[in-house]
């Protein structure tokens, strides 16, 4: 299997994947390298697919240039370990997985050991605009990170000096692999199995919310007077207004908003 | 003219490349299917109706984005069915059904509007880190002011 990736123009990427994706069955990749360009990874047995040339057509000017071509494994659990695991923040974190290569010297980093599918690992840009509006708060009293999935907001959390810090899922496996990940990098957190929909979010002064729309309304409806920062995240763009609205209703206001691949955070600040 | 939009030689020709079946049904419209695994975080394409519309997947960990293009100049509206009979993400064992998703395009052009129902099922393997798609669609000329179905309401 070969993988072929082309770095086209972050504003374009909507267009070129247009033409893109009819041409390619398994898909396209696509990852954000920094705020001007995207790289667009697809995977082919050697001698398929179309042509370069009709890749760069379709691509037209939004090419800015071509990754070298690499054999990879065919089987994709092994392409997701070398190519999905390792995510810059900004210059200002790397998220890993503990079989990844350590990042540069001196950006700080999480080490996170996925659970299978879970969320949380960094690798969904929710979870990464998450990290980007955590990085830019002050870190201060008590965090909960709600939907934690593998952890890698409350583990953020922590380690920025954030305390207490709860990790909270309703699933078990991800609670366990967000205790698990405290461990690795040495932080401290209380992970717990919690359905919010049923029981209202801890008191924590800031609140990581990686969840549905649905779960939002619940936390919104819950939230105590202690909570001063909500990150509201885990919807599409067309559902953010409606999130902000709900949290509007409970006494905030939209101080922040993040948006990519189709996807959309929000820092909600106490009135 | 929307005959043209709804032939299924040019539909099973624009698809073949994804193995999309089409066929014409009996008085007229046009049976889109197809299936395929689809890698945890890839974008691909899961039906195309030429001229009408296409649907593309893309799951990311245990999210589900399905991105829809319309791709006539006529004034065309989407709508999602409400609920999801459960949630995108959650093993089979962990769910009485597949996931399943239900969505109507509504193209409003001369002489005849043209509405389709497309359904989407998907299972997913979170060890291998793939899910697996089938994607269902129906599309008919509807009569102008006394459709068959409703159309939805503009997003």
């Amino acid at each position: 299997m070969l993988r072929l990736a082309m770095i086209v123009r972050a504003n374009d990427v909507e267009d070129v994947l247009d033409g893109l994706v009819p041409l390619l069955p398994a898909g396209v990749h696509e990852r954000d390298l920094d705020s001007e360009r995207v790289e667009l990874a697809f995977y082919l047995p050697p001698g398929e697919g179309p042509s370069r040339e009709r890749l760069e057509a379709t691509a037209g000017k939004s090419l800015l240039e071509w990754v070298a071509e690499e054999e990879v494994p065919d089987d994709p659990r092994e392409r997701r370990r070398r190519y999905g695991r390792t995510w810059e923040i900004d210059g200002r974190l790397l998220v890993r997985g503990p079989d990844d290569p350590p990042g540069e010297k001196g950006v700080p980093e999480v080490v996170i050991e996925p659970v299978s599918g879970a969320f949380g690992t960094g690798a969904h840009p929710t979870t990464r605009m998450c990290l980007q509006l955590v990085l830019d708060m002050q870190p201060g009293g008590g965090f909960a990170d709600l939907g934690c999935g593998a952890g890698v907001l409350a583990v953020t959390a922590a380690a920025m000096g954030w305390d207490p810090v709860f990790a909270i899922d309703y699933e078990p496996r991800s609670v366990e692999a967000a205790r698990r990940n405290g461990r690795r990098n040495g932080v401290r957190l209380e992970a717990m199995e919690i359905d919010l929909s049923e029981v209202p979010p801890p008191p924590a002064p800031t609140i990581a919310a990686n969840v549905p729309l649905a779960i939002h309304e619940q936390i919104a409806s819950g939230l105590a007077p202690a909570v001063v920062h909500v990150i509201v995240s885990g919807i599409v763009a067309h559902e953010a207004d409606p999130a902000r609205e709900l949290y509007e209703a409970a006494g905030f206001t939209q101080v922040e908003r993040l948006g990519g691949s189709g996807w959309q955070a929000l820092l909600m600040e106490r009135a | 003219m929307s005959a043209g939009l709804l032939d299924p030689e040019a539909a099973a020709s624009a698809g073949a490349l994804h193995g999309q079946l089409a066929s014409g049904l009996v008085g007229g419209g046009l049976a889109l299917s197809c299936q395929k695994l689809v890698e945890d975080g890839a974008r691909a394409m899961i039906l195309l109706a030429p001229g009408l519309f296409r649907l593309d997947v893309r799951p990311v960990e245990d999210t589900l984005q399905v991105m829809t293009r319309s791709l006539h100049a006529g004034e065309a509206r989407w709508g999602t069915e409400p609920a999801p009979v459960t949630d995108y993400g959650k093993r089979a064992q962990d769910t009485p059904e597949p996931h399943r998703l239900e969505f109507s395009f509504y193209l409003d052009i001369e002489p005849q509007p043209i509405m389709a129902r497309i359904l989407l099922n998907s299972t997913v393997d979170k060890d291998r880190g793939i899910t697996h798609f089938v994607a269902q669609s129906v599309a008919r000329e509807v009569a102008p002011g006394g459709v068959r179905w409703q159309p939805p309401p503009a997003s």
